[in-house]
């Protein structure tokens, strides 16, 4: 229990930053620590589990029924964080989930860590064990499928 | 307006690790002085430092089975999945007062499957757990359902509520759940209002619960484990 203890928390937040929904979000780090205590596999490593808990929020994202459950009773709106940058932007709960239709897994994944996290290129590099040019590439198409999604959202009446 | 970030914003998994001490050094130093500059990265740490103020939720953690015992399982895993086929669907449910004579419970602890292969109890957020048959509820009190059953059983569970207005359903439709010790069924559910409740968990072996027939009949055929819950009295009264 350890880990659960130390890192619990700080999951969670995490888990509530992509799915918007807290009680969604202890849900999605329960289970995590739930199947990791069975495996007997409980690394005490934020980076790895902050990874793993990312990729059970993007999985419950992709689910139709969790994601057109989020947007109908339009939780907390995921972001504009208190930090945006001035060169991107910020994402809300309605573009990460069209977002995650349109892309794969692995750039989701690198999406979420710039966009929702701040990651820089190189954080992003070492927490996936990429190189830094791969991670600049992937996020160089994310920034058009981003822009492209987003207006045409705009242009909608 | 949000306050924009000064220069290059320190991502939340810094800040995370940084506010349990895991950074140190000249990293912990350049982050310090970047938080002393940049009033939006320091809200974010003031949240943070905020939210740990709140209990974590307790977690129910499945007790790994030894060795010994799964060796035991199949033939008990067997036993019980005859029962289960012959039974058709586990259901968790609360139910109001007027339906408690119909309901045939099959009561924890008195009322397991065959081979005690199945057993349930639900745990509040606050770390309470309800093991017995009654308990009492507060209005608004979360509560998670903990299954245990036998480890490679085909086994979908369901959570169905019943009150004086009839049968619903709190969670997701059910999903096939890896069986073991205590192990969480996905979701969770609240329980609102002041009126006597009766909660029941319901399974279906190899395939998803029939919420239709549940809906409009009562649980008798199946295999039901049930708690009857009563609201918390209101302080002052």
């Amino acid at each position: 229990m350890e880990a659960y203890e130390r890192y619990g928390r700080a999951l969670i937040r995490r888990a509530v930053r992509v799915v918007g929904n807290p009680d969604d979000a202890r849900d999605l780090v329960q289970t995590l620590f739930v199947d990791l205590y069975q495996r007997d596999d409980v690394p005490l490593d934020l980076p790895y589990l902050y990874r793993a808990v990312t990729n059970r929020c993007l999985s419950f994202l992709r689910d139709e029924s969790n994601r057109a459950r989020l947007l109908e009773r339009n939780v907390m709106a995921l972001s504009p964080a208190a930090r945006t940058r001035c060169d991107d932007r910020a994402i809300g709960l309605d573009l990460l989930t069209k977002l995650v239709r349109e892309l794969d897994d692995a750039e989701t994944e690198v999406l979420t860590y710039h966009y929702l996290d701040d990651m820089t290129q190189d954080e992003i590099a070492t927490l996936l064990g990429l190189s830094r040019k791969t991670v600049g590439k992937r996020l160089e198409r994310l920034r058009q499928v981003v822009r492209r999604v987003s207006d045409a959202e705009g242009s909608k009446p | 307006m949000s306050p924009r970030c000064i220069g290059e914003p320190v991502s939340w998994l810094r800040l995370e690790r940084f506010h349990l001490g895991e950074i140190q050094g000249t990293e912990r130093g350049s982050i310090t002085d970047h938080l002393a500059a940049c009033p939006a990265c320091a809200v974010c740490l003031a949240h943070i430092q905020d939210d740990d103020a709140h209990a974590l939720p307790p977690l129910s953690v499945p007790k790994r089975p030894r060795r010994s015992v799964l060796s035991l399982f199949p033939v008990r895993a067997v036993a019980a999945l005859g029962a289960l086929a012959a039974g058709g669907a586990l259901v968790l449910g609360l139910r109001g007062n007027g339906h408690r004579g119909e309901l045939e419970h099959a009561r924890l602890g008195e009322s397991r499957v065959k081979g005690d292969a199945i057993a349930f109890s639900l745990v509040r957020d606050d770390g309470d757990r309800l093991t017995g048959t009654a308990g009492v509820y507060r209005d608004g009190d979360r509560f998670k359902a903990i299954v245990t059953c036998p480890p490679g059983a085909s086994v979908m569970f369901d959570v169905v509520v019943y009150d004086v207005g009839g049968a619903s359903f709190p969670l997701e439709p059910a999903r096939e759940l890896a069986c073991g010790n205590e192990v969480p069924v996905p979701g969770a559910f609240r329980l609102t209002g002041d009126d006597d409740e009766t909660v029941c968990l319901v399974w279906a072996e190899g395939a998803p619960v029939d919420r239709s027939a549940l809906a409009v009949r009562t649980a008798r055929e199946g295999h039901t484990l049930c708690k009857d819950l009563s609201p918390a009295p209101k302080p002052g009264r």
